[in-house]
């Protein structure tokens, strides 16, 4: 009896093929666009962390507890070597590189600027950041007395890839100023704007010996193995870092007791540790990525509920031009549910052939602009990541799933009305019916 | 056709008894039938005739558990239908009552042979000798070979025979024809009739119509004249 229903049901949507497909048209076209937008959002949410984790912060970060919250110079992750190497041997660490910050001072001429002094390691950082395919000019810093910066960190000072310019470092402790000249060996154009505006990058040991924290990190910044919007699987991660390392949060130590302390394995009395996806480290980012879905749904809700009207209309104007009809099946013994069932079936077959329609034509847009991209014209900043145009979608089939199965099913959900109509019909009004 | 030899007759079918319809129109109330006694026999060939807004639809309807009297009781086969519910009522006339309507009788998206097979459908009769029963009464209504057709592509007069054909598969106890002939040319009528005559008399099917085609009155064995309501008159013809 069902299989009767959907046969009917199906032959039935074909007796006016001009309205089914004008009507299938609409549910096809809400489709392909709620499909082209959970790939664009997708490839929207991609790009932004991957130029968040990419361009600066990595998928996750150690850091001597209480540092990223006071940015206190002295907070050091002790033993950072042995850290480090604890670190790297945690199942879905796929790099690990260490950074210490320290506030500096170019000047060239009568030109000066304060900026943040990043020392790194090049080799370790190379998998973690994207800095050495961002460099425009010369080349990353890869010995004592070298330095990159941003271009437009370079365009305010006027120096160019083998200026020789003063950097100015305070001893921490001591307060004694070190100056060093430097050579700019390369000049990038990040998706950061803090590291294209603010930034010196330099080798680790000189923000080291300059700022008088020989062996000193603030920072071990990490490239995990798990997709980067799994925050589960990260915090997994983060949370095997501390277990691995020993060092609660809670068992924080004061900067001078940190510096020198000693790590050995099953003792481990350094500084405590905090670990954190990118998602803790940049909330107001991963806030906009979830608040994603939240648009994705407003937008699914608001695109069906004007195409409702369309489907409630055709199924209503088919019922009416069948009235004598549903009134003749009513006669010879149709029970109303039955009839009821025809309608939603209807309204079902609808929903397949225009969910159909959309995917076509939903895919094919998405194929394209996954192709092409879509250009910007120049780079756009959005919570302050710059985003690098073009932006490509990404096929996400999570999202498309959900999209169209709520087409199929919202499409004979708000049928209901009329398929209440039609199992209410009284069969004596409806066989005078002409 | 008429001189066929009728069913034999045996026990009440239909009894109706003071069947009474009231219905109230822009706050006017009309009687459209008052106090109507008939009980119609099995195997019987009966015409209901008489004007437009005699009653000859109303009692059809209210035999058909289509409609629910205002006042007197219905039986069919023994069975009240005024105590009935909305389902007890689809059942009747799903399993006990077949229809015969004046035109856009079929389902026009089913072919021929679905069309005939679908009460047997509702019923629940399995497939196989839904198939044979339709095919059967299809040959025996004149339309053999057509069963994969659909309602457009056949006449006026085919499309009837296929609505008796689909009225009388599941065997009811009972079919009510609506003006069968009302929109068929006379010999399209005639010839219609004679399919449901020989119905009548091969398969003792019980046979009610309603008419004011004088052609189709002198072809049946007991006329029932309805006037304002009323039974006028009565009658039996013998073969």
């Amino acid at each position: 009896m069902k299989l009767a229903t959907l046969t009917m049901a199906w032959r039935n949507i074909w007796r006016n093929k001009r309205r089914t497909l004008i009507t299938g048209g609409a549910v096809g076209l809400g489709l392909a666009l709620m499909i082209f937008s959970v790939c664009w959002a997708e490839g929207l949410n991609r790009h932004m962390i991957n130029t968040v984790t990419r361009s600066m912060l990595g998928h996750a970060q150690v850091h001597a507890a209480g540092y990223r919250q006071t940015r206190e110079p002295e907070l050091t992750i002790a033993n950072a070597d042995e850290v480090l190497a604890r670190v790297e041997r945690v199942e879905g660490v796929l790099n690990a590189t260490p950074r210490l910050y320290a506030e500096v001072l170019l000047a060239i001429g009568d030109r000066s600027e304060p900026v943040i002094g990043l020392g790194f390691d090049p080799l370790r950082e190379a998998g973690v950041t994207n800095w050495s395919e961002k460099i425009v000019s010369g080349a990353m810093p890869s010995k004592e007395g070298q330095l990159a910066i941003g271009r437009t960190l370079a365009e305010k000072l006027e120096v160019e890839v083998g200026s020789r310019i003063v950097l100015t470092a305070a001893d921490i402790f001591t307060g004694e100023l070190n100056y060093r000249l430097v050579t700019v060996t390369g000049i990038l154009f990040a998706d950061n704007p803090v590291l294209d505006k603010r930034t010196a990058l330099m080798p680790l040991a000189d923000v080291q010996h300059d700022t008088g924290l020989p062996g000193g990190v603030h920072e071990i910044a990490l490239a995990l193995a798990p997709d980067p919007t799994d925050r589960e699987a990260l915090t997994k991660i983060t949370d095997a870092i501390i277990a691995a390392t020993g060092q609660q949060p809670d068992s924080a130590l004061t900067a001078g007791q940190q510096t020198g302390a000693a790590l050995t394995a099953g003792q481990q009395e350094g500084a405590a540790l905090t670990a954190a996806p990118w998602q803790e480290l940049v909330p107001m980012v991963a806030s906009m990525v979830a608040l994603q879905g939240v648009y994705m749904a407003i937008s699914l809700a608001l695109v069906f509920f004007l195409i409702s009207f369309g489907i409630v209309n055709t199924m209503s104007m088919s019922l009416m031009e069948r009235f004598r009809e549903f009134g003749i099946m009513r006669a010879i013994g149709t029970p109303p549910g039955k009839l009821a069932a025809l309608i939603l079936a209807e309204a079902s077959w609808l929903g397949v052939v225009g969910s159909l329609m959309g995917l076509a034509l939903g895919l094919s847009i998405f194929a394209w602009f996954a192709h092409t991209g879509i250009a910007f014209g120049s780079q756009t900043e959005a919570m302050g990541v710059g985003l690098e145009s073009p932006i490509h979608p990404v096929f996400a089939p999570v999202g498309i799933a959900l999209s169209t199965a709520a087409f199929l099913l919202l499409t004979p959900l708000v049928s209901a009305f009329v398929a209440w109509r039609a199992a209410s019909i009284d069969p004596v009004r409806a066989l005078r019916h002409e | 056709m008429m001189n066929d030899t009728p069913a034999k007759e045996t026990s009440a079918v239909v009894e109706t008894e003071k069947l009474s319809r009231v219905f109230e129109l822009k706050g006017e109330t009309i009687h459209a039938l008052k106090e109507v006694d008939l009980i119609v026999k099995r195997g019987e060939f009966t015409a209901v005739a008489g004007p437009s807004g005699s009653g000859k639809s109303t009692l059809l309807n209210l035999i058909g558990a289509l409609d629910t009297p205002t006042g007197g009781a219905i039986r069919v086969e023994g069975r009240e239908l005024s105590g009935m519910n909305g389902t007890q009522l689809a059942e009747m006339r799903r399993d006990r009552i077949g229809f015969i309507f004046q035109s856009y009788n079929l389902i026009p998206v089913l072919t021929v042979l679905e069309n005939v097979e679908y009460v047997m459908l509702l019923q629940g009769v399995g497939d196989a000798e839904r198939r044979a029963r339709s095919l059967e009464v299809l040959e025996e209504v004149g339309l053999g070979g057509l069963e994969r057709r659909k309602p457009s592509e056949l006449s006026g007069g085919q499309q009837q025979r296929v609505a008796v054909a689909r009225a009388i598969v599941s065997g009811p106890s009972i079919v009510l024809a609506d003006e069968p002939t009302a929109n068929l040319d006379s010999a399209n009528g005639a010839s219609l009739l004679d399919t449901m005559a020989r119905m009548n008399k091969q398969r003792g099917v019980t046979f009610i119509f309603s008419t004011h085609d004088a052609m189709v009155m002198e072809r049946a064995r007991r006329l029932v004249r309805l006037h304002d309501g009323e039974i006028e008159s009565d009658e039996t013809r013998t073969a």
